[in-house]
């Protein structure tokens, strides 16, 4: 090696320069091109060396953080089962179809959608947990349907075109109406066209927006709305003041589960909406709002409390 | 021979092979991105992934994944950086071959580097790690060895003449 300095550190200077005591200019005026750059090389691979080498524990905590950061953004394992529910429900459904070839029965299960048209060309969306039924052979004489739960039709113009429910019956022409008939709870929306409700206790007239509701046999000709089609078409159920526990049974059989709400006044009066792909969004924009806890107790038991 | 279906699901098989690959991942990375901070931060995610994973990875091919990975998500990187460096044109710096960030440490120069500082003489080897590895100033060292400052220096400048034998022209 060819230095070109007369100074009397001549075997210590590379020392002097990996602590930084001698500059990369001082040491360039020491050694040849060659040597200097093999020098710069050399200090950051001796650098890196150590810190390829150096202990990886601390990194594998930052990669547990992350999994766990990504974990809550995990879709909830329930909801895949739904989804198997649904589809082999949609097969035995099926199944059922052939064999009775006059009396048709359409159903659904829970957290099912179901479109279809009927023969005459209306159309029914068929929300969760609810059933249909006519008879093929007499639709052309008499559109008559019976229905259990919640549906939306958009009937094709025609003789009269008649809803049967335990709760009354809906009587319509051609139009868009939205019937709900959950056990003791009854409303009916008009969405187009005019619709003619009859009920054990009263008669009624929608015209486009209205809608009538009955709760318990008590109907009341109430609200309006803006919607032009029922949110659970869209996947989002939505309710306008309403006692908590219809909203309750909405929630059960949109996601196949139940709600003990014995620790809560179930009269309370909701007004909102919930999500149908996602369980626990639905449950926090419900209860939260009105301050009720909710806590999964066994699997698709939930029970509610203040 | 039978097949090891150990499941990478499990945390504990999982830590293994990471206390097993990470770093000779962590190497491959740096070699690929000549940074050590990326590197870094590429490991963790290479990790994730195969987290995110470990029900479709088989334990026998975890290897061979965790590098296919690494080098897919170094390759993403380049094309990140290759998109901000062009976005960034006007405020590129002028670099000379000199400046430190330019020099390119190779796998090879950094096996051979590394073989040779384990095969430095006793004497150099010694005072050389206490340096670089423990962080030892040459006057901790002196004191530690009973040696004067003025011997630690020697036998460090020594060192790095051998080094540079060593490696010959890079």
């Amino acid at each position: 090696m060819k230095t070109f300095n007369t100074n009397n550190d001549l075997d210590i200077f590379l020392a002097k320069w990996l602590e930084g005591e001698l500059s990369d200019n001082e040491l360039k005026n020491l050694v040849n091109e060659d040597d200097f750059s093999a020098y710069l090389k050399l200090r950051k691979g001796i650098d890196i060396a150590e810190k390829l080498d150096a202990p990886i524990t601390t990194t594998f905590e930052k990669i547990q953080n992350k999994i766990d950061d990504r974990k809550q953004k995990v879709r909830p394992l329930y909801k895949n089962w739904s989804v198997g529910i649904a589809a082999s429900i949609i097969v035995l459904f099926g199944l059922f179809m052939f064999l009775d070839n006059d009396k048709v029965s359409i159903e659904t299960g829970f957290g099912e959608r179901k479109s279809f048209v009927l023969l005459d060309g209306s159309e029914v969306i068929l929300n969760s947990k609810s059933q249909i039924t006519y008879d093929e052979d007499n639709w052309n004489k008499e559109r008559t349907l019976n229905l259990k739960g919640e549906a939306y039709f958009k009937v094709a113009k025609g003789e009269a075109f008649t809803v049967n429910t335990d709760n009354g019956s809906v009587t319509v022409l051609g139009t868009q109406f939205n019937v709900n008939s959950t056990n003791d709870f009854f409303d009916v929306v008009c969405y187009e066209g005019k619709v003619s409700v009859s009920t054990n206790s009263s008669a009624h007239i929608l015209l486009p927006t209205h809608s009538v509701r009955k709760i318990n046999g008590d109907p009341s000709e109430s609200s309006t709305t803006q919607l032009l089609k029922p949110t659970w078409i869209n996947g989002e159920s939505t309710f306008k003041s309403i006692p908590i526990k219809y909203v309750i049974t909405a929630l059960e059989d949109q996601y196949n589960i139940k709600i003990d709400s014995e620790s809560i006044d179930d009269t309370t009066i909701f007004s909102g909406s919930f999500p149908h792909n996602n369980l626990n969004n639905a449950l926090i924009t419900v209860f939260e709002a009105l301050h009720i806890k909710f806590k999964e107790k066994e699997k698709r038991n939930i029970k509610l409390r203040y | 021979m039978s097949k090891d279906n150990r499941n990478i699901c499990e945390s504990k098989t999982f830590e293994a092979i990471y206390k097993t690959y990470a770093k000779e991942i962590r190497r491959f990375l740096f070699y690929k991105t000549q940074d050590i901070a990326a590197a870094e931060d590429i490991l963790q995610d290479v990790f994730v992934k195969l987290w995110g994973n470990c029900g479709k990875v088989e334990y026998e091919k975890v290897k061979s994944y965790l590098y296919t990975i690494a080098n897919n998500m170094f390759l993403n990187e380049k094309k990140h950086e290759k998109v901000v460096m062009k976005y960034n044109k006007h405020n590129v710096k002028s670099s000379t071959n000199e400046s430190p960030e330019y020099i390119m440490l190779e796998k090879e120069f950094m096996e051979k580097l590394e073989t040779t500082i384990a095969s430095l003489p006793e004497k150099q080897r010694v005072v050389f790690l206490m340096n670089r590895i423990e962080k030892k100033k040459y006057k901790e060292i002196a004191q530690h060895l009973d040696i004067s400052v003025k011997a630690v220096e020697k036998r460090m400048h020594q060192a790095l003449v051998i080094m540079r034998k060593e490696i010959g022209n890079v």
